[in-house]
């Protein structure tokens, strides 16, 4: 988890903005619209891992 | 114990840079997944989206209920997901409560029910990091 999220927090992932992504092993293994999309792409790849999923904010401004 | 952490930059076009406080989790039910959640001291309980909620197998039977952001009001259910945190040798581990939200197609936000009360946590905004201290002794590696 901890490879995943360094390579998260250092790398430019705008190509992906408004995506979903998964991480592993210092790279971008899967991207989609939906969760479920990306997670299903990263388990059919690796089986055997916790998939490391995350959502690229796009440009708008975040207000919660 | 504590857990340090650095804001993640995020940049917008046209808006300015922003950072924010982000966090790796690893959520667990029936299935597993890692994802990076945004600590929101503004939210009273977590929340996550539906798609995460049926990933990871959650109990979905509860009511749905109205559930208000400032984006207005949503449909959710309540239910609950154990959660691990990792920095280094260090490991957390607990329950927590969820607001599991239909419309919400957004990384987890981490509201203050029983993470706040979990850990102390330092925001030092002005050097882009923040630092947890779990509250309590049983908490460790």
């Amino acid at each position: 988890m901890e490879q995943e999220f360094k390579f998260f927090m250092k790398e430019d992932f705008s190509q992906y903005k408004d995506e979903w992504v998964a991480i592993s092993q210092n790279k971008v293994i899967a991207s989609g619209k939906t969760a479920k999309e990306v997670f299903n792409k990263a388990k059919k790849q690796q089986p055997k891992t916790t998939p490391f999923i995350t959502k690229v904010r796009g440009n708008e401004a975040m207000l919660f | 114990m504590t857990m340090h952490f650095r804001y993640k930059l995020q940049e917008r076009k046209n808006h300015g840079n922003v950072y924010a406080p982000c966090i790796p989790l690893t959520f667990s039910g029936k299935q597993k997944l890692t994802s990076v959640a945004l600590i929101d001291s503004g939210a009273d309980t977590p929340v996550i989206s539906r798609d995460f909620a049926e990933l990871l197998e959650l109990d979905l039977r509860g009511k749905k209920q109205d559930v208000a952001g400032i984006g207005g009001t949503v449909k959710g259910t309540l239910s609950k997901v154990s959660v691990k945190i990792e920095k280094g040798h260090d490991r957390v581990v607990f329950q927590m409560p969820v607001w599991v939200l239909d419309d919400f197609n957004n990384n987890p936000l981490l509201g203050r029910e029983v993470f706040f009360d979990k850990f102390n946590i330092k925001f030092q905004q002005n050097e882009k990091k923040f630092i947890l201290s779990p509250t309590s002794s049983r908490a460790g590696r």
